[in-house]
């Protein structure tokens, strides 16, 4: 961290920096005030009723004959292994949104998903050729599971008869087709389909509409990418898709766009980021890290890793873009670099133009290693720029490819709305919630009123079943055959790994049985694969795609420019925009998912709602408060949402993500019919075809009602006050520095061989490939820090270890195993904060969701969180101003059980229900804890989690909202979800982060069955197996092949709250940042707002012990004598 | 109050003087009958009591005396996962109907033994056969929900079904024959030696060699796992940390390995070491020979025990006791 920045500020919260009681409680109790207390609404008599309910079952359960029934098969099949799980290949689909899975079956039942390690859209390739286990996978591939054992999934099909719906039959349906008007040439008939790349889907649609000229089919999808192929056909004439690869980047520019996560790309888009980011290859290729600048509105997950962040309205960014382009022009006619002169904002868009046109130095070449990228909320116009400024720049990173030709979504469901009002008699409604999610100024509910027969197929009911004479039952992903082309071009598949739970049938299925066949999923997908023989086929179930079937790039010249924009940069704009943003829920198909719920919002850190974000100064200016409603009004509709006040949002824009408040949904998303209120708040009355994703003026006006939003960011904090009394030695938990410094660093303290050889070699760069080797070669022994008292190693950035030579405090009995060492590193300058892992985790073990009001009380069991911290520059913090910085930078960490050899929370357990095991493991036992939580207060890093209430079995909580309401059929439903490789935990038992035990243990079981050494890197934890950018690693740390080992020996490596002397078994990697020094930053001078260059404000950074800062300062005087 | 003692109406309220006489009974009456309680809840509710001799009453009466025990078929023809996976899965009437079935009911035509075929004690397995419902057989042996047992983890190093499962080749029904408490799993845990053979020897439950045959095995699998860890070069010898610490650096796994092996079987003792440092040549490692002349002469007859602890050393068995060996 920069000396500029101390350490009082780092702030996570306004509540830390205003330190009001709430965050002192947060802060000074592990468990929050009344965390103990009963949940509100259970009475004494409810109370006694339970307690006497759970005393009679003890005694039944008690009982030891009980017989329990063990059904086999009674025709196993072949190499079906009961108990063992096995992997496959699959795909799924949303609204034309594919992700390529490998998905994990216990005994034919589903329950986990992860990214395919071979589809090139998720699998991780390594430097060295080898790949990671599986693919990676965002938060939401990892929740889709739970969809599957929904309990509000529809149990079949429904007719309304009168005002009730009557269960029905596929065949009723099929019976019932011809009239509701499926028949003859289709006069009259609607078809609104979510849009999708099945070759099957589209074969179908194409026969059907040559059965039945006369029918209409419209595609609709409230998320898409319509913006971004109609900015690319202004520029070149053709409907493209853009692919980037930032793993050679050099400098990236986002415009208004959330790459690292919201991306139909995004897992290849964040793994080649990552990429280009790793301190030891860019060493090594005598190159800098790549450099990232955001220019947006809204805090999103690039613009929290982002070196440079600008604040900048969505609405101006149009304004900008074009202003952007002009400075590249010049530069680019001028064959130099433009002047950096003017206002800060002058001086960053010559900067910015300089950057993309000559690369990092602003003044070589960027050999076309920069790119432009705009989100898919931006108008055409901004993407039409983009692609302008790529080609004049010459970038490399971006390759286009041609899609098919098709309507843009907005477009397509204005004429859907008019065909229907021109006298629909028959509308089908295949997926989707256009009730729900239509543009509101078509009036889509009201229109549809008068079609005489309604069909909607769905999962479940919703919002707009509700509006329908007929639901049908579609059936999940995970059920039935499909086929899609992935974003990359290529063809995948998609394969039941159970049948249909219920009466379900795939899409695909429906058509054709619309059309009078029977045809069964299978053999309709086959027939689109019908070039493949067999043993292509066979591949290609395997696989779950066709290799070598991904589009190839098209080479194109001569983007067109596009029309000035009306707006010139820089004009003065009082007005309040709303931006609309995909959130966790998608576009509220995941309103039902309790995972998605409650994972913190990366930014935010708000669960179960969708908080309208500003920034301080826009909501003095409107009058809104934190955890009070705002009424924003639009064209005379409005919506009252409770307000987040989140620094570094562009002033005058408020941001809200879509996808919640779902009135028709579920027990968890909320539902009218069963009384369980909507979570957050409908953004739909907002959205116009005309200000879809932002409505440029909006009339925001406060409420003073309160709200209470279940944001997780003061739990579990990491107690400043004890370190204090230590002194200011060691206070920071995440360490970081310059790339600039770790180049220096490198050089003066030969980490890396290519940096010898630099001097020796005339050939320079072809045998820079060893980094691992190269430490060796320098006597630094890279796994050896516990077994050496001393060791000499250098850590950067100035970071000394640690020595407690002999400060054993707890003698042992036994000894540790010599064989295994469990330990892990999460390298921060990978991390992006997605949370892919946190969902991950909550999916490999079983962890319950608690429900908002749960959260609100700090009782959230998440057993991994991500930590988020703000700063601001010292200038503002010391004239006490800290919410002033426009631009707070952001940091993330994730936090998990660091497993401490002397474990604190083990010495204090009264029961030994949490005791060491000899492989480093800090073992919990569930059946002996008799939750005295004394554990959870003694563990520094806060990652224990208590059962308040039984969760799991949802029978006896409360406040959440299925208490009591599922019948015991829906709860079996729900239990399927879990993994029974872990055990699910009761009320007042503590839990937390085992390293994921079961995976260890059977894979250890494994290889000793097998006869064999347990591979170095073969065992893996959830977290580690999602990442995208590959940040976390798990092994054996006395394996020196392991990759945990040779990265927990990384000059970079820390261990946070090392002073403790606990033998941390987890470590840290060093943040590296890439910043520019003479990027303008806003300071106070004398209480005023002025401009400074970065370079002045943050200075290289200081990590050293005081005991050591002489050499230090030596060392810095040393640096800057060489810069 | 003073004067009110001894007053009709306060006497009236007293409990008349003997009753203390009673409470004291009361008291000890009492905690009579609570120690009582506590001793018969305590044995009654002992794993010996409440789950050894477990017995249901299976929907076929299968007599794994009879399959096992005179036929000899081998435990791992129905129970074919045990090798392999966490389960020994209860066989699918498929493998029944290998023998019961009559006819071929995967491959088309095909037919096969038919011994039994109309006795009406296997009806419920030809209705599995005809309908391909399961038949629903009822749970013996089980560990609670939070124990994670692998059978495939014990069965591959030697441990025999019988440790845990009891004489079931001698079962007509059946039964539950040991504990499986906790306690009785850590016994084993802690002093493994015992329950280790000959992995050949594991689904042969009444395998009880006496002395002559025990050396031979003895001798066969030292030579075997001398042969798989040592090979020609002979077994490093590591007598104490302190020459182990001197060899170049920490010794490599492989070595490591063949250490623990001789010096469990060799002991500390340095006979084996002296001897052969006497013509230790260039390496200092010992040969195969020199192992097997040490053995006849310092260990003419070998107990279960040793051969149980040879096995263990030679292929790393070993037993853990920490709580995630069973609880995740």
């Amino acid at each position: 961290m920069s000396k500029a920045e101390s350490q009082n500020v780092l702030y996570r919260s306004l509540e830390e920096l205003e330190d009001t009681p709430e965050f002192q409680e947060f802060l000074t109790r592990e468990f929050p005030e009344g965390a103990e207390n009963a949940p509100d609404g259970m009475t004494r008599r409810r109370w006694v009723q339970l307690m006497g309910a759970s005393a009679v079952l003890a005694g039944v359960s008690g009982c030891r004959f009980e017989n329990r029934k063990i059904t086999p098969y009674a025709f196993r099949p072949e190499d079906r292994v009961p108990g063992e799980t096995r992997t496959f290949a699959t795909t799924i689909e949303w609204a034309g949104n594919v992700r390529p899975l490998f998905v994990t079956s216990y005994d034919a039942r589903p329950i986990k998903a992860d990214g395919s390690p071979i589809h090139p859209a998720t699998a991780m390739i390594r430097k060295d050729g080898s790949a990671t286990r599986l693919g990676a996978s965002d938060a939401i591939t990892q929740a889709c599971v739970l969809d599957l054992y929904d309990p509000d999934r529809s149990r079949g099909c429904l007719e309304k008869v009168d005002r009730d719906y009557v269960e029905r039959s596929w065949d009723d349906f099929a019976a019932a087709a011809a009239s509701l008007g499926f028949q003859g040439d289709g006069a009259g008939v609607v078809v609104l389909a979510e849009p999708t790349t099945s070759r099957t889907v589209s074969g179908l649609k194409k026969k059907m509409l040559s059965s039945m000229p006369a029918a209409q089919w419209f595609e609709y999808a409230p998320i898409n990418s319509d913006n971004e192929v109609a900015g690319l056909k202004a520029a070149f004439g053709k409907s493209l898709r853009p692919h980037y690869d930032l793993s050679k980047a050099e400098v990236v520019v986002c415009l208004d766009a959330d790459p690292l996560v919201d991306h139909p790309d995004a897992l290849k888009i964040a793994r080649g980021w990552s990429k280009s980011r790793v301190p030891d290859d860019a060493v090594e290729e005598h190159r800098q890290i790549s450099r990232l600048y955001s220019v947006e509105s809204q805090f999103t997950v690039t613009g929290a890793n982002a070196d440079h962040r600008w604040p900048v309205k969505s609405s101006h960014i149009a304004a900008f873009a074009s202003s952007l382009k002009e400075k590249v022009v010049a530069a680019n006619k001028a064959g130099k670099p433009v002047e950096v002169s003017g206002s800060a904002a002058e001086k960053r868009m010559a900067i910015l133009a300089n950057e993309l046109m000559f690369g990092i130095s602003g003044t070589g070449n960027s050999h076309g290693r920069c790119v432009v990228l705009a989100g898919a909320s931006q108008p055409a116009a901004v993407h039409q720029l983009v692609a302008f400024i790529n080609e004049a720049i010459g970038s490399t990173l971006v390759e286009y490819t041609e899609i098919e030709e098709s309507s843009s979504s907005l477009q397509s469901i204005g004429q859907a709305v008019e065909a229907i009002r021109a006298g629909a008699k028959a509308l089908l409604i295949i997926g989707g919630n256009p009730v729900y999610d239509a543009p509101a100024d078509l009036g889509f509910e009201s229109a549809i009123e008068g079609v005489a027969h309604k069909v909607h197929f769905s999962m479940s009911r919703n919002e707009t079943t509700d509006r329908c004479d007929w639901h049908l039952n579609q059936a999940h992903p995970m059920e039935v055959w499909s086929d899609s082309v992935a974003y990359d071009g290529s063809h995948c598949l998609g394969q039941p790994m159970i049948a249909p739970l219920f009466d379900a049938k795939s899409t695909a299925e429906l058509l054709s049985l619309l059309l009078g066949g029977t045809g069964e999923g299978s053999e309709l997908v086959r027939s689109a694969f019908a070039s493949l023989d067999d043993s292509a086929w066979s591949q290609l179930v395997h696989d779950g795609f066709v290799s070598g079937s991904a589009a190839k790039p098209v080479k194109l010249q001569g983007a067109k420019e596009p029309a000035k924009p009306s707006m010139a940069w820089g004009a003065e704009d009082d007005r309040i925009e709303v931006v609309f943003r995909t959130g966790n829920l998608y576009d509220g198909r995941l309103a039902n998912n309790g995972w998605m719920q409650e994972v913190p919002d990366s930014v935010t850190k708000v669960t179960w709602d969708n908080p309208a974000v500003m920034n301080p100064k826009t909501a003095k200016a409107i009058g809104a408060k934190q955890n009070e409603k705002v009424k924003i009004e639009v064209g005379g509709r409005t919506i009252e949402a409770p307000v987040f006040i989140q620094p570094g949002q562009a002033d005058n824009s408020i941001s809200i993500a879509i996808g919640y408040g779902r009135k028709k949904v579920g027990y968890i998303g909320g539902s009218i019919e069963k009384k369980i209120d909507p979570v957050g708040v409908d953004v739909g009355p907002l959205r116009n075809s005309a200000g879809w994703n932002i409505v440029e003026d909006a009339k925001p006006d406060g409420t003073g009602s309160r709200h209470r939003l279940s944001s997780t960011q003061d739990h579990h904090v990491i107690d400043v006050t004890g370190k204090k009394a230590i002194g200011d030695r060691y206070n920071q938990l995440i360490f970081e520095g310059t790339f600039d410094h770790f180049e220096h660093f490198a050089e003066d303290h030969h980490l890396f061989s290519g940096h010898d050889e630099k001097g020796h070699d005339e050939n320079g760069h072809d045998e820079h490939g060893h980094d691992e080797h190269g430490h060796d070669e320098h006597g630094h022994d890279e796994h050896g820090h516990d077994e050496h008292g001393h060791d000499e190693h250098h850590h950067w950035p100035g970071y000394k270890h640690l020595h407690f030579d002999n400060i054993d405090p707890i003698p042992r009995s036994w000894k540790y195993s010599e064989d295994y060492k469990w330990g892990m590193t999460i390298d921060l300058t990978r991390c992006t904060g997605c949370s892919a892992c946190v969902v991950a985790c909550q999916a490999e073990n079983n962890i319950a969701v608690v429900g908002k009001d749960e959260v609100a009380r700090g009782r959230e069991l998440h057993w991994m969180r991500i930590d988020r911290y703000l700063s601001a520059n010292s200038t503002y913090a010391n004239s006490g101003r800290i919410l002033d910085d426009p631009e707070p930078r952001v940091r993330t960490q994730p936090v998990t059980c660091h497993h401490c050899e002397n474990a604190p929370c083990e010495q204090v357990c009264p029961v030994a229900a949490t005791v060491h095991s000899n492989e480093g493991l800090n073992d919990m036992v569930y059946n002996r804890c008799i939750g005295t939580r004394y554990c959870g207060n003694n563990c520094p890093y806060k990652v224990r989690r208590f059962n308040y209430l039984n969760y799991s079995d949802a029978t006896t909580f409360v406040k959440y909202p299925w208490a009591d309401k599922l019948s015991q059929d829906d709860l079996g439903l729900k239990g399927l979800a879990n993994n029974p490789e872990v055990t699910i935990r009761s009320r007042g038992v503590m839990e937390k982060c085992t390293y994921c035990v079961q995976r260890i243990q059977n894979g250890k079981i494994g290889a000793k069955a097998a006869g064999r050494e347990l591979g170095s890197n073969e065992i893996t934890t959830a977290c580690q197996d999602c990442c995208p950018t590959e940040a976390i690693q798990f092994g054996n740390l006395a394996d020196p092949d392991a990759r945990v080992a040779k990265a927990s020996g990384d000059v970079r490596s820390y261990i946070m709250l090392e002073e403790l002397n606990i033998g941390q078994r987890t470590r840290y990697l060093a943040k590296v940042t890439n910043p520019n020094k003479d990027w303008p930053v806003f300071v106070l001078k004398d209480g005023e707002k002025a401009e400074s260059s970065y370079g002045k404000v943050f200075e290289a950074p200081h990590h050293a012990q005081p005991a050591k800062k002489q050499d230090h300062e030596e060392e810095a005087k040393k640096e800057v004598s060489k810069a | 109050m003073a004067t009110d003692a001894g007053s009709p109406k306060y006497n009236d309220f007293l409990f008349p003087a003997w009753v203390n006489k009673m409470v004291i009974l009361g008291l000890a009456s009492a905690g009579l009958i609570g120690g009582y309680v506590a001793t018969i809840g305590f044995f009654a509710t002992h794993p010996t009591v409440i789950n050894v001799g477990h017995m249901p009453e299976q929907p076929v009466p299968f007599s794994h005396a009879l399959h096992a025990g005179k036929l000899k078929l081998d435990c791992r023809y129905c129970h074919n996962t045990v090798e392999k996976a966490a389960h020994a899965a209860i066989p699918p009437s498929a493998t029944c109907g290998n023998c019961h079935g009559g006819k071929d009911r995967v491959k088309e035509g095909a037919s096969l033994a038919a011994v039994h075929l109309k006795s009406e004690k296997l009806a419920p397995l030809r209705t599995s056969l005809e309908t391909g419902n399961p038949v629903e057989w009822l749970r013996v042996h089980e560990v609670p929900g939070f124990v994670y047992f692998n059978h495939s983890a014990h069965v591959t190093q030697g441990v025999s079904c019988v440790e845990c499962h009891g004489r079931i080749d001698k079962m007509e029904v059946v039964y539950q024959a040991k504990k499986l408490s906790m306690k009785w799993c850590l016994d084993c845990h802690r002093n493994p030696d015992e329950a280790i053979r000959p992995v050949g020897e594991v689904t042969n439950l009444g395998w009880n060699p006496d002395e002559k045959e025990m050396a031979r095995i003895y001798r066969d699998e030292f030579a075997k796992a001398f042969d798989q860890l040592a090979g020609p070069e002979g077994l490093a010898y590591f007598k104490n940390a302190a020459e182990a610490e001197k060899a170049e650096s920490f010794p490599h796994r492989d070595e490591r390995q063949q250490d623990r092996f001789a010096s469990r079987v060799f002991g500390e003792v340095d006979s084996i070491g002296s001897a052969a440092a006497a013509d230790r040549d260039d390496n200092g490692r010992i040969t195969l020979e020199e192992a097997s002349a040490y053995l006849k002469e310092h260990l003419p007859s070998p107990t279960r025990k040793d051969l149980g602890g040879m096995l263990r050393a030679a292929k790393n068995i070993d037993p853990k006791q920490n709580c995630s060996t069973c609880h995740r």
